[in-house]
């Protein structure tokens, strides 16, 4: 218990220590509306002729990009670039001198800004889809709990992702392109418009892949929800999230051992 | 807790293993008063640091100068391998106070990173506190604790009581004790008034002392402090320094320093390792250094006129002439204080004469350069 305790201490200090940087996630606020009106603008014209594509009403795609947004943009970069620069300038001595484990340590620590920035967004994106679009085609409000749910663990798949990614700051002194490479991939896997919209062979190789569960995934259970289809893809995130927790395991303790390091 | 804790101890000394089944550390024979000699066998007792022939490669990307030799060094690059520390071997008592010691890029904050288990040896064994820092990193770091001088462990958007809080949940302290400690704490390093305040708002020397205070929130039995004091004024480093030997003095805390500051190392240790090019060219207490080493003595002297100087005896050299004072150093191991005094004495009317020991920083320097040999 003491030891998932100080997880809890550290998410707590990282919610005080997010509330600071007021200016950060006010900016992140008004990028992430902005996206999402643009979205609701691009959207409108391309549904101009058609009711339906791929299955999802002009509704939906607007809640589906809402959500994906909401997603990405909550997480952002800072657990990459926080490992990244830890490992490059020698500060991880610090935290190897520590009783904790190191990604716990980060993602709990990254938890608190990702919380904050989601409860901003949220209401914004919350509150522009019901002036724009109206609310959620066939939203039962039982449900929301599982979204919210759905919303959780994609974020903590994401936060893994991309603590992997920063981790290989172990080997590659520059390791930033690993980060945009697996940020564009991210965007094939479905964070501006639904899989289905994509040809079958590319939807086939996104859906096996794990960044489809970061934002297609959730989005596409939240807007068209069904209890059977949520239970799916909840599976199949946290088999992710495990799978993805012991690569990160493997990747540090390889690394840790490589340590060099810098300025003596 | 260990023996010396328990027992007065009068007189220390280690002896030779001799024993078959006796540990790396050796047998330390302890002579307590009224009960006569016993020994202890191990690491856990006396030696809490035990390092033996211990080494460090690095492996370093290296690409010459120019553009061809930039493509080369993509499609065939060349490595270079760097002996950051090369077959060490040293011991440190329980409540000892040590000055690890040498220049820039001698291997010292090397050895201390693998000593807490940060970097992995190339070779040879290290025991700390009866530990593997390899293997029990995350058990040994509840009985150490560390201060790197150009690195902070503080939150710094967060009042210093903020991250003693996350300090004590992350050292699974509990909130009973923790509030104790912080409160005694708080007092020893007189930083009752810097709690509330955002680390990014305090000095670098109110820094530095929250830094220490927040690595011994564990009650840890070694601390390991490198270069605590770099950039801080006269007063703030007495004031440090003061506070590291009251540490010593009342926990009992093993104190491990690196610093270029010879103050620090003066004024705390009575033992100090140098090391160079990563070896160990010197592991002597401090008096033995200065008793050893010691090949210079410096002469001010103050005289009534203005005087002329000029000395035709090799063993003294001017340092500083102007007007009515001088500086001489004296080579002691070529000619006496007494024929140097002497002279001086001939060239004028002495108002003043003090006669001091070389700085211990000429001698560590000299050490390094290889210029000094006992």
């Amino acid at each position: 218990m003491v030891k998932i305790k100080k997880y809890w201490t550290v998410f707590k200090i990282s919610i005080q220590n997010s509330l600071i940087y007021t200016s950060s996630f006010v900016t992140g606020l008004i990028f992430y509306a902005f996206i999402i009106f643009i979205f609701i603008n691009l959207w409108r014209v391309i549904y101009l002729k058609k009711e339906l594509i791929a299955g999802f009403t002009y509704n939906q795609v607007i809640w589906y990009c809402i959500v994906t947004e909401l997603i990405t943009i909550s997480t952002g970069g800072n657990i990459f670039r926080t490992i990244s620069n830890d490992i490059k300038n020698g500060a991880i001595g610090y935290n190897l001198n520590k009783p904790y484990n190191y990604i716990f340590y980060n993602i709990s620590n990254n938890m608190g800004n990702v919380v904050i920035r989601l409860f901003f967004n949220a209401i914004i994106g919350i509150a522009m889809g019901f002036i724009f679009v109206g609310r959620i085609q066939g939203f039962d409000v039982i449900y929301l709990p599982l979204m919210l749910i759905c919303i959780i663990s994609a974020i903590f798949l994401n936060l893994i992702l991309f603590s992997a990614v920063g981790l290989t700051a172990f080997w590659f002194e520059e390791n930033s392109a690993f980060f945009w490479i697996v940020q564009k991939v991210m965007f094939m896997g479905g964070l501006f418009f639904p899989l289905d919209m994509m040809p079958g062979w590319i939807r086939n190789i996104a859906l096996v892949l794990p960044f489809s569960y970061v934002t297609y995934a959730p989005a596409r259970t939240i807007v068209k929800f069904n209890p059977n289809d949520f239970s799916w893809m909840f599976l199949i995130q946290v088999t992710y999230i495990l799978v993805l927790l012991i690569l990160n395991m493997l990747i540090f303790r390889k690394g840790v051992k490589a340590i060099n390091v810098n300025g003596g | 807790m260990s023996v010396s804790n328990l027992l007065k101890v009068s007189d220390t000394r280690r002896v030779s293993p001799t024993r078959k089944g006796i540990t790396p550390c050796g047998v330390t024979k302890i002579k307590v008063a009224s009960v006569g000699f016993f020994y202890i066998q191990g690491s856990d007792y006396l030696n809490i640091i035990t390092v033996e022939h211990l080494n460090k490669i690095f492996k370093t990307k290296v690409k010459k100068e120019g553009f061809r030799q930039s493509v080369r060094s993509i499609l065939r690059p060349q490595y270079k391998t760097v002996k950051a520390v090369s077959d060490i071997g040293f011991s440190v008592q329980k409540g000892e106070m040590l000055a690890f010691i040498g220049p820039n890029g001698a291997g010292k904050s090397t050895t201390i990173k693998m000593l807490t288990g940060i970097l992995y040896p190339t070779s040879g064994t290290i025991d700390v506190l009866g530990m593997n820092p390899v293997n029990d990193r995350m058990k040994l770091s509840f009985r150490i604790g560390s201060v790197f001088g150009q690195k902070s462990q503080l939150w710094f958007h967060l009042p210093p009581g903020d991250s003693f809080k996350l300090l004590g949940s992350i050292f699974e302290i509990p909130a009973r004790e923790l509030r104790k400690r912080i409160s005694f704490l708080r007092e020893l390093f007189e930083i009752e008034d810097l709690m509330d305040i955002p680390v990014r708002k305090l000095s670098l020397g109110q820094r530095i002392r929250c830094e220490i205070a927040g690595s011994l929130l564990h009650r840890p039995d070694i601390i390991f402090l490198d270069e605590p004091t770099i950039g801080l004024d006269v007063v703030v480093k007495q004031k440090i320094r003061d506070l590291v030997k009251r540490l010593n003095r009342e926990e009992d805390v093993t104190i491990f320093l690196t610093s270029h500051d010879v103050g620090d190392i003066e004024q705390l240790c009575k033992r100090a390792i140098i090391i160079n090019n990563g070896e160990i060219v010197l592991d002597e207490s401090i008096k033995k250094i200065k008793y050893n080493y010691l090949k210079k003595k410096v002469i001010d002297v103050k005289y009534s006129e203005n005087i002329d100087l000029k000395l035709d005896i090799p063993s003294m050299t001017i340092v500083k002439a102007k007007d009515y004072s001088a500086k001489i150093e004296v080579d002691i191991s070529s000619g006496t204080i007494e024929e140097a005094v002497d002279k001086l004495m001939r060239v004028g009317s002495v108002m003043d004469i003090n006669i001091s020991d070389q700085p211990l920083e000429e001698i560590i320097s000299d050490i390094y350069q290889g210029l000094c040999n006992p």
